[in-house]
């Protein structure tokens, strides 16, 4: 369902070349629950862009859906984006000037669903996500828990093939991260394919499957293709 | 809800938007104020020059202007002797040929306009020559046949509706009537009144929907405006119509030959130069016209510009998340709209006071709809084109970058 072959990123900082990523290779199944666990500045989230579409790779090449994304324009990518892939991020990124219920509905507007529905879908998300009493509130009045959790709304929106979190649980207290790591664990449980970047060995080992990042090569460490 | 999002990022910056909008309100106020004085101007002289068609205007060589033409002829000065000797010719219409006497009373509301009030000397049942037929809107538009001769006094002055508007305050009686700004007062015909001291009566208004030299007037009989004036041996110009019309260029040659002192100015001269005046004039206008345009056009751009810079963040995560080139650059352009017509209808009421303010009973005659249609579209237009350049900046923004944003 995705799958990355062999890829590579370097960032060209002042006149030399940093690897980012080394050759990585990572399959995901439908209802896989991965996890990458690495230090800062590993290459976690590199690997994360790459899969998601959001950055490009040097070489190799990621597949969605067994489709090469390679040579996919900007605009395809961002479809690819919406409707595909859902991102959760550390720091939630929800929009300050809209509700609740308008931050899970913009996903849902953007990928051309009727208001009516959309409306409804929005609502029974973040019910599924515990936040059916804060519809009408904007992110400012909730807690970074609560964020979190319309940020999964949210990513959810479009049933994206696969859940793509980058430190989920970063900006969170150890018992709301719990909270939010639970939520993602029910998601996979129900068919969600789920690939959360994580540098908490602990919570990565929730997933079915570990993988280590360290210089930007990647070594499972748990678990593997069912 | 990309439109709350719109909405959500101008009222955020409250203070910012007002500003914007305010300035863009200034700049469509000013488009709006200048194109209408403009069409203002150049349609009256129109009508002035109409009214002239097929007239010639005797007066000194030595009057203002760049062409030795002025119009009306004010600093002119004839001998009115001379002025006698041209009307008696066999090849003018004596009864719309005139000689005329001018002087300031009030001064002129805006350049290029003629004075709010100027006397105007005609000789009495040649009203014509000067007022081309233009009607009385209350009393008569016609001097007394009697009022010329020496002892009638008070003498008779009919008035454009600006001079019975200003000499309405020493007018024994006034009255009211409509006005596109509402109820105006103006001097009553029957109402006595003092011009430099000396007495006079208002015998009529002359209807305002002529033109600016019309309404500003104070026509009285010759003598009268002589004797005030002090042109005891003098005239400032006359007006002139041939017998038959396709003689007016044989007459003016005729006239220019045996009267070498005086300078005959042909209607389409007159035109000319009032053109030539008027072109310098609108010159003027157009820069400060396109002054506003420019202004409105860079206050959007840079003011969408800081909004893109500022919004990074959430323009970033909106592409992450797969929203399309067209939504981004849809969202940058909505906002600018709508400061756009937040600006418009600020500056539109604005422009109707500035114009009313400006231009009194003439305003609503010339306040155009259309052009405030057209000044809003341009400037709208101007707008959006304006926020091209940080709709394709927010389109770059790389959501990578935007992502690491805290």
């Amino acid at each position: 369902m995705l799958a990355a072959r062999g890829l590579s990123r370097s960032f060209r900082v002042g006149a030399s070349d940093v690897q980012a990523l080394r050759a990585v290779n990572l399959e995901v199944q439908a209802g896989d629950f991965v996890a990458v666990v690495g230090p800062s500045g590993s290459g976690k989230s590199t690997l994360l862009h790459l899969l998601g579409l959001i950055d490009s790779p040097s070489r190799g090449e990621v597949r969605l859906q067994g489709e090469p994304t390679g040579r996919l324009g900007a605009e395809a990518r961002a479809k690819r984006r919406l409707t595909t892939v859902g991102f959760i991020f550390q720091t939630f990124n929800l929009l300050h000037s809209l509700t609740t219920r308008e931050n899970v509905e913009i996903v849902l507007q953007l990928a051309g669903v009727p208001k009516g529905e959309r409306r409804k879908r929005a609502e029974v998300l973040l019910r599924t996500v515990g936040l059916g009493e804060r519809l009408q509130h904007r992110p400012a009045s909730l807690s970074g828990g609560e964020r979190q959790r319309v940020a999964i709304a949210r990513a959810l929106a479009n049933q994206p093939a696969v859940l793509l979190a980058d430190e989920p649980t970063g900006n969170l207290d150890s018992k709301t991260g719990e909270e939010v790591v639970a939520l993602l664990e029910e998601l996979n449980a129900g068919g969600q394919a789920v690939v959360m970047v994580t540098h908490n060995a602990a919570l990565a080992r929730r997933a079915k499957r570990v993988f280590a990042m360290h210089d930007g090569e990647l070594r499972e460490v748990t678990g593997g293709p069912a | 809800m990309l439109l709350s999002v719109v909405t959500g990022n101008l009222l955020s910056k409250k203070l910012r938007t007002l500003l914007t909008v305010a300035g863009f309100g200034v700049c469509v106020n000013l488009h709006i104020v200048v194109t209408t004085v403009m069409r203002f101007i150049s349609e009256d002289l129109d009508m002035q020059m109409q009214r002239f068609t097929g007239r010639l205007v005797i007066q000194s060589r030595s009057a203002a202007g760049t062409t030795g033409i002025e119009w009306p002829p004010i600093s002119s000065s004839i001998p009115f002797e001379a002025v006698e000797r041209v009307l008696v010719s066999d090849r003018v219409q004596r009864s719309k040929s005139t000689a005329v006497s001018f002087a300031v009373l009030a001064p002129p509301p805006f350049a290029t306009a003629p004075p709010e009030a100027l006397v105007v000397g005609l000789e009495i049942g040649r009203e014509d020559a000067f007022l081309a037929g233009a009607p009385a809107m209350l009393g008569t538009n016609r001097l007394p046949a009697d009022s010329g001769a020496a002892g009638h006094e008070p003498a008779p002055v009919i008035l454009g509706v600006l001079a019975a508007r200003y000499l309405a305050a020493q007018a024994s009686a006034t009255t009211e009537v409509e006005s596109p700004i509402g109820p105006i007062a103006l001097a009553a015909p029957g109402s006595d009144l003092e011009i430099r001291g000396a007495p006079f009566r208002v015998i009529g208004i002359i209807e305002p929907q002529t033109n600016q030299l019309l309404r500003s007037c104070v026509v009285m009989p010759l003598e009268s405006a002589r004797a005030l004036l002090g042109q005891t041996e003098t005239v400032s110009a006359a007006i002139v119509t041939p017998r038959r019309t396709k003689d007016i260029a044989e007459l003016e040659a005729a006239l220019e030959a045996s009267h070498p002192a005086l300078m005959v100015v042909s209607d389409k001269q007159l035109t000319a130069s009032a053109r030539q005046l008027l072109d310098r004039t609108q010159q003027f206008f157009r820069v400060v016209r396109w002054t506003a345009v420019v202004v409105a056009a860079l206050l959007i751009t840079v003011v969408m510009f800081v909004a893109v810079l500022e919004r990074t963040k959430e323009l970033g995560t909106l592409r992450a998340i797969g929203a399309p080139g067209s939504a981004i650059t849809g969202m940058i352009l909505a906002e600018a709209l709508l400061v756009a017509l937040a600006g418009s209808a600020l500056g539109v009421p604005i422009s109707r006071l500035v114009i009313m303010k400006a231009l009194g009973p003439d305003a609503a005659a010339i306040r155009s709809r259309r052009i405030e249609a057209q000044s809003v579209g341009l400037l709208t237009a101007l707008g959006l084109l304006a926020a091209i350049l940080p709709a394709v900046r927010a389109l770059r923004v790389d959501p990578i970058v935007a992502l690491r944003y805290e």
